[in-house]
């Protein structure tokens, strides 16, 4: 009895945030649909209200992103167009429409520096990382894991198949290590390393948190930059090139 | 995070400087011995006297010369003076030996030059002009015309400024090499700022590192700190350059009468402007002004004869090279272009070679990248069609100011191969027919816009949380440790059981006891003292049988004996013996068993069992 209790107590903590979100899923969903429908008739204005009221509820998805960084697009908001691009990619990183969405938007920013990740083997490792969803490479991450300590049980019971056993659980542990590997990429990518987007037309990067302080470089709409630290209205940022400075902390906009 | 990276620093720099030591301290030693002779002026009036140093650099063991008799002059020696110095990581040391020159009438002199033999080597100092006047010396006017007023008098001599460059005349964008020099001698100078100066028409480039050493100037020792930089000009014309200003602090040392006792921790002794030594010295800093003259140049343009059509600005001497990657593609599909000068000039003007691809290819804005002597444009081109077979010569031209002329380098064509569209893109369209042409192709611009929006709202989530951060799922995580760990005891267990009997039957006696008991209970309240009196000993049997290891059939009361070998506790062997009496008096004379005996037997058994499993096997 004890563990059928647990079992269902289990499926119970799982399941519960998605009944209580219940109210909230309807309400983004009609949302979602009417900024599609402004969307439709070219009042791109109201799309964006919309869609940002929609997120405003505590949920997203992939598509909401999508069709709010379309939204921004077409009302000529190059940086808000790219932030929600970003924001749609970590939930839904393999969609050919948004690749090709961001790819353009990106092409659009004015001085692009363009990163190449690594040469050979490294960047097709970073592709590959890039192509997993955090949440994703999590999830495959635990069904290896789980496949694995079947297999060393089984192995401890049966001990005839030791063998056979071994090799699968060998190959199993590879899979698990790169899975992992993969993980902890996309989780220093997404959760720890801070990534930012320009998001005013032209912003200033200075050399100190000062309005009269002398500005070292010049960010454009859509730039992405790593957060560094926050004073007061300032943000310290580094960009792709490496070099660092201060920028108004309105301008930027956290990923 | 931020921890490791502090730390990896820490070894970086140490390695660093044992590096560093390790390659720079053998080949100081290694330095070339310089000998020189200066004096602290070149005019002194009679009555007056001046230094006179005698200085061997890369040397700190030389013995002072004798000097010869030199006329107009008495000459006393003062003493040596040793100097160990790190500049550019590079070590040095010198050794300078004075003498205090009296002069003894007027008029113009000569120092003649000294000679010193040291290792099998000769060293000569060149000679030095001294002019030795009567009453006060006056600066020159041309000397003073060239230094700025600082404000200070008497420091003329000893700190200026010289904006140097070693031509009068350029073209147009020609990098012109520009020196400024500071020049002090014997005075404490701080707080040294880059120099400033006028540059209309010209662009400047940010100075490099500055270097610093010893020069002689005039006959009189200097130290010299020198600052580099690039200028060209923007426009032809007459121009100038400069003055060149710099700002700095001199330092003096001031004897001041010592304050009281209690005045020694006030404020002022913390000023940073003043501050007073342990020995009732008082050091000022005065910010000094220094200018230098200005330098007049004369800006040629750039011959419009010969000029080449892809001329667009570059001026110097230089290689291009051009290369593309990957040759062979398909339509749609990027090829970088990628073109590369390198040499000696003004990169900072030199554009793009332009690209005269026709239709053939989409060209975007190239990259542009400068390195160290270089820089490099790369180009995205995107064929439009397979029939492009070549990406088109590219031509860069500039004129070389040493040799006066326009040069020409042309590279390419580079041969492609485009294949169709993989994705079978349609590039190529068939258009409306022309009036008798039938059917014709005609090349289709591909427009480029975003794709559309998305109908299905997908599958939503809570906004910031991430599935490895859920508390329940990091739970979940353990699970198969916990079965692993488990199946481990229970195997561990299972196999024990297999291989050690004694532990097996000694593990399994409560159990059957308990069982026994049952029946035995249940047999009380029946009218068969013989059956109860039957499972109560055959209980005792199996259980001391199990516990002990002993063969179950032939356990009667006599086991008490053995069981006292194994130091049981007396009281528990009688109260067994006790149970053993019952049953043996109960079959032999069943008739007189009443039911409360009965009970006090079961309870009787059901202590025994009890107390035995207190009893570690």
């Amino acid at each position: 009895m004890k563990p059928k209790l647990a079992i269902l107590f289990l499926i119970f903590i799982f399941i519960y945030p998605k009944l209580a979100d219940g109210d909230d899923l309807s309400q983004v969903r009609s949302l979602f649909y009417q900024g599609n429908t402004h969307y439709r008739e070219e009042k791109f204005e109201q799309a964006i209200t919309d869609y940002e009221s929609a997120l405003s509820l505590g949920l997203e998805s992939g598509p909401l992103y999508y069709n709010l960084g379309n939204a921004y697009f077409k009302y000529s908001a190059l940086g808000k167009a790219i932030l929600s691009y970003l924001r749609a990619q970590r939930l839904m990183p393999g969609d050919a429409d948004l690749k090709s969405n961001l790819e353009y938007a990106q092409s659009l920013i004015e001085g692009r520096i363009l990163v190449v990740s690594g040469k050979g083997f490294m960047r097709a490792y970073f592709i590959l990382c890039r192509s997993f969803s955090l949440d994703k490479i999590t999830w495959l991450s635990m069904i290896l894991y789980f496949i694995l300590s079947s297999l060393i049980i089984f192995a401890i019971v049966r001990k005839k198949a030791k063998k056979i056993l071994t090799y699968i659980s060998m190959i199993t542990l590879a899979l698990l290590i790169i899975c992992i590997s993969i993980f902890f990429v996309q989780f220093y990518r997404i959760v720890i390393q801070k990534e930012a987007i320009v998001i005013a037309e032209v912003s200033d990067s200075k050399f100190e948190p000062l309005d009269h302080a002398t500005t070292f470089f010049c960010l454009n709409e859509g730039e992405s930059v790593f957060v560094i630290t926050t004073k007061k209205d300032w943000t310290k940022v580094r960009r792709i090139d490496g070099k660092q400075g201060w920028v108004k902390k309105s301008d930027i906009e956290p990923l | 995070m931020q921890k490791y990276k502090n730390n990896f620093l820490y070894i970086f720099a140490f390695w660093s400087l044992i590096f560093n030591f390790l390659i720079y301290v053998p080949t100081s030693f290694a330095e070339e011995i310089k000998f020189e002779a200066s004096i602290d002026r070149t005019r002194v009036s009679l009555g007056a006297s001046l230094q006179l140093n005698l200085s061997f650099y890369g040397a700190g063991d030389i013995p002072r010369p004798d000097l010869p008799d030199i006329e107009g002059f008495d000459w006393r020696y003062l003493g040596p003076s040793t100097r160990m110095s790190i500049i550019n990581r590079s070590v040095s040391s010198s050794i300078t030996h004075i003498y205090t020159l009296i002069p003894l009438k007027t008029g113009k002199f000569k120092i003649p030059s000294f000679t010193v033999q040291h290792k099998g080597n000769t060293f000569t100092t060149e000679p030095i002009s001294i002019e030795v006047v009567p009453g006060q010396v006056a600066l020159p006017q041309e000397e003073q015309s060239k230094k700025f007023n600082h404000g200070i008098q008497g420091l003329d001599d000893k700190i200026f400024l010289i904006l140097q460059v070693d031509q009068s005349n350029a073209y147009v964008n020609e990098i012109i090499p520009l020196t400024v020099k500071l020049y002090i001698n014997n005075l404490s100078i701080r707080d040294i700022q880059y120099p400033e100066f006028t540059h209309e028409g010209f662009s400047i480039d940010e100075f490099v590192q500055p270097l610093q050493y010893r020069e002689v100037f005039e006959g009189i020792s200097y130290n010299v700190i020198e600052f580099n930089t690039n200028v060209f000009a923007m426009r032809p014309g007459e121009l100038k350059l400069g003055p060149a200003r710099l700002k700095c602090n001199l330092v003096l040392k001031k004897r001041s009468k010592r304050k009281s006792r209690s005045s020694f921790f006030d404020d002022d002794f913390f000023d940073s402007d003043a501050f007073r030594g342990f020995f009732g010295f008082r050091y000022e800093k005065h910010p000094l002004n220094l200018g230098s003259i200005d330098i007049p140049f004369t800006i040629m343009p750039l011959p419009e004869e010969y000029m080449p059509d892809s001329f667009n600005g570059a001026l110097g001497n230089y290689k291009f090279y051009l290369e593309a990657d990957p040759k062979e593609v398909n339509v749609g599909d990027p090829i970088t272009l990628k073109m590369t000068i390198t040499g000696n000039g003004n990169f900072k003007t030199i554009k793009s070679p332009s690209l005269d691809t026709k239709d053939d290819f989409k060209v975007y804005d190239p990259e542009i990248r400068q390195i160290q002597s270089g820089k490099i444009f790369e180009h995205v081109l995107i064929p439009r069609n397979e029939k492009v077979s070549q990406i088109p010569k590219v031509s860069f031209s500039f004129f070389d100011p040493e040799s006066r002329e326009y040069k020409e380098i042309t590279r390419g064509p580079i041969a492609v191969k485009v294949n169709p569209s993989a994705g079978g893109e349609e590039l190529k369209v068939f258009g409306i027919p022309e009036e008798g042409t039938g059917i014709v192709r005609r090349k289709e611009m591909l427009g480029r816009d975003i794709i559309y929006i998305k109908d299905r709202l997908g599958r939503l989530k809570r906004k910031g949380k991430i599935l490895s951060q859920n508390k329940p799922f990091l739970i979940i995580q353990f699970i198969p440790l916990f079965v692993i760990i488990s199946v481990l005891i229970f195997q561990r267990r299972k196999a024990r059981l297999e291989a050690d009997i004694p532990y097996a039957r000694r593990l399994r006696a409560p159990g059957k006891a308990k069982k026994n008991l049952a029946q035995a209970r249940h047999l009380l309240n029946s009218k068969e003292p013989n059956k109860f009196f039957d499972t109560v000993f055959k209980t005792l049997q199996e259980y001391l049988g199990d516990k002990f290891h002993l063969p179950t059939v032939g356990i009667t009361s006599n086991v008490i004996d053995d069981l006292q070998a194994l130091n049981i506790d007396k009281q528990i062997l009688d109260r067994l013996s006790e149970c053993f009496n019952h049953c043996d008096r109960a079959r032999y004379a069943p008739a007189s068993i009443t039911r409360e005996q009965m009970r006090d037997v079961f309870k009787l058994l059901e202590e025994v069992i009890d107390r035995f499993e207190g009893i570690k096997g």
